[in-house]
Parts: structure tokens; C-alpha cells; sequence
């Protein structure tokens, strides 16, 4: 699994937010994401299988593998939904 | 092909155009010294101009206007030099910046909320104290001692500013409202506003500048939101507000 190209991922003021980087920014299309969105998001960026995300949850987050699966898996979903994947 | 050099925010910058009527509009900021960098127009960015302005008019609804190749040369010369004035800590925002007391106050909003109409209620106010400085394309330039705001050629349909760099003290978020009244907002909350403000090359790299710039920004100047009505009073409630 890959994103799209063609977003970029920053933290302004403390805020992590994605925004597409096309010309008619549409600010609709602006996601904020937490410590754990962010994690999952630079994760997606270079190519990452739902196993390997949620593994590397596992190690960088004191939490159960079916908690870090079900974060993953939804993460994942909404990512899908919104049509940023490859 | 003319040429000509001016000077903006502190930066001189070369320009080759096609028309003379760009140098006359960057008259009060023409100047001698060595272009830091230079832009040049050709008639593809001339079209490009026609057919994004056509396009905006059109999801907003209205009639598509028509410009002439003069006014959408300074257009094109304007999105060329913010492009490259990125790379330099210095934003193009879209607002009303006047100064009172020799410290600049940005309102911003979207358009035909009222922000030039707000910002001429604090001349009517502080009459001499106040100095406009853009009403419309004001650049914003991050230095290690604060943000000043720049006064450039492109300043609105009225033609209010001047040529004047002045510290920025706070930035503002307009809107229509029965009563004056005005508190701080924080950076997240602020945020998709300034960002639709911006200007914005559309590039990887370009999103990337203005994302630090305005983490920057948030930092250095304090944001707030300000409710406002017609009367004077809304310059007063809203200065009284901000002036610290």
C-alpha cells in the first residue's frame, strides 16, 4: 500500500496536517492527524503492509496488537475512502 | 521587452516585461542596485492569467470578467516574484494591513466580508495616527527581529498603501456580526483561513516553504477573531483588542 503522490505533511504551530499540493488547493481536501495518524501517514508514504504498520505500532506504542490492528485497519479504511492511496 | 528594477520587501528584483504600463504600475518601488533575482513574462503567462481568472469566476458563479493583456501582465509578474520571495521567508497574504502609531495591524476574511470597509472605519477613527499600508496584497517577511508587513504596487482596486515596511503586531479574522467583539484565537483554529489566504504555487516544494512560514508566523504574531459591525466603534473595540 502507497499514497498518492502529491501531498505534503507538516506541522504548523503544533498541528500536523496533510495538504494536497496541487494548484486549486481545495481546503476541504486539508486532513489534520495526530501522533498516531502522523505515524501511520510517513509509514503509507513510502509503502507499508497493514502487518508491517501495525507491528511497527506495536513497537513505538505501549498497546495491545488487537487495539494497534483496529487503529490501523481504520486508519487504512478512511485513507481508502478519501481515494489518497496509489 | 522592458526592463526595469524595483524594490520589494527589501528585495530587488528585475523584471522584463511587455508592456510599459507594468512599470508604471510599479512605479513608487522602481529602483537602482543589483536584482537579487529577475522574473520575465511571456504571453503564455498572460493566458494563464485570463484562463485562471475565468476559472475562478466560474465555480464562483458569476459572469466571467474580462481584463486586458496590461492588467494580466501584473498579475503574472506578482505570482512570479512571490513565487521566488518564498524561497526568501516572504508571503503574499491576502488582507487590509494598516498601521497605527507606526505598528501594522492584517485583516483578513474572505471576500466582500468587509475587511477594506474595517480598515477604512480605523482611518475615519486615528485619522492622522493611521497609515495604510496595502488593502489587499501585503507581503509578509519573516526577519530574526519580527514580521514586518510590506507595502507593494498591487494594493486593490482603490489603490490604498504605500511604500512602507512596518512590524507586524497581530493578525485579525473578520466577520460580520451585530456586536464589536474581538478575542485571541490559536494557530489550529486559525489555520485553514491562513492558509486560503496564502499565496500558493501549487508545487511539492511550494507547499512545503509556505507550510514553515506559517508555522513561523503562528508563532511570532498573535492571531485573533474579530466580530464587527459598521460603526466606528468596531475600529476602537477592535484596536483596544489587539494594541496589547
Amino acid at each position: 500500500m502507497k499514497l498518492k503522490e502529491g501531498f505534503v505533511l507538516r506541522t504548523i504551530s503544533g498541528q500536523t496536517v496533510v495538504l494536497p499540493t496541487g494548484g486549486d488547493l481545495d481546503l476541504s481536501m486539508m486532513i489534520k492527524l495526530n501522533d498516531t495518524g502522523r505515524f501511520i501517514w510517513e509509514r503509507l508514504e513510502k509503502g507499508a503492509e497493514l502487518d508491517e504498520l501495525v507491528e511497527d505500532m506495536l513497537k513505538e506504542y505501549d498497546v495491545s496488537k488487537e487495539k494497534a490492528t483496529e487503529y490501523v485497519e481504520e486508519f487504512v479504511q478512511k485513507v481508502k475512502e478519501n481515494g489518497f492511496l496509489a | 521587452m522592458r526592463n526595469f528594477t524595483i524594490s520589494l520587501a527589501g528585495f530587488c528584483v528585475e523584471i522584463n516585461s511587455i508592456f510599459e504600463t507594468t512599470r508604471i504600475f510599479c512605479r513608487d518601488y522602481l529602483c537602482e542596485g543589483v536584482p537579487e533575482f529577475s522574473v520575465t513574462i511571456s504571453p503564455e503567462n498572460i493566458t494563464f492569467e485570463r484562463e485562471k481568472s475565468a476559472k475562478e469566476d466560474l465555480l464562483e458563479g458569476i459572469p466571467v470578467r474580462q481584463f486586458s493583456d496590461e492588467y494580466l501582465e501584473t498579475l503574472a509578474v506578482y505570482r512570479k516574484i512571490c513565487a521566488k520571495l518564498l524561497e526568501r521567508e516572504t508571503l503574499l497574504f491576502h488582507g487590509s494591513a494598516i498601521a497605527v502609531d507606526g505598528v501594522a495591524y492584517l485583516f483578513t476574511a474572505k471576500s466582500g466580508t468587509g475587511k477594506s470597509t474595517h480598515t477604512a472605519l480605523w482611518r475615519q477613527v486615528f485619522k492622522d495616527r493611521a497609515v495604510m499600508i496595502n488593502d489587499d496584497k501585503p507581503l509578509l517577511k519573516l526577519t530574526s527581529d519580527g514580521v514586518l508587513v510590506c507595502g507593494t504596487p498591487w494594493n486593490g482596486k482603490h489603490g490604498l498603501g504605500c511604500n512602507k515596511m512596518v512590524p507586524l503586531k497581530a493578525i485579525c479574522i473578520l466577520e460580520r456580526a451585530e456586536q464589536n467583539t474581538i478575542h485571541p484565537v490559536d494557530a489550529a483554529e486559525a489555520l485553514p483561513m491562513l492558509l486560503q489566504q496564502s499565496f500558493r504555487t501549487g508545487t511539492p516544494n511550494g507547499t512545503v516553504l509556505l507550510f514553515d512560514i506559517l508555522d513561523k508566523l503562528t508563532k511570532r504574531v498573535p492571531l485573533y477573531r474579530l466580530g464587527c459591525n459598521m460603526d466606528p466603534q468596531a475600529a476602537v473595540v477592535s484596536y483596544e483588542g489587539m494594541k496589547g
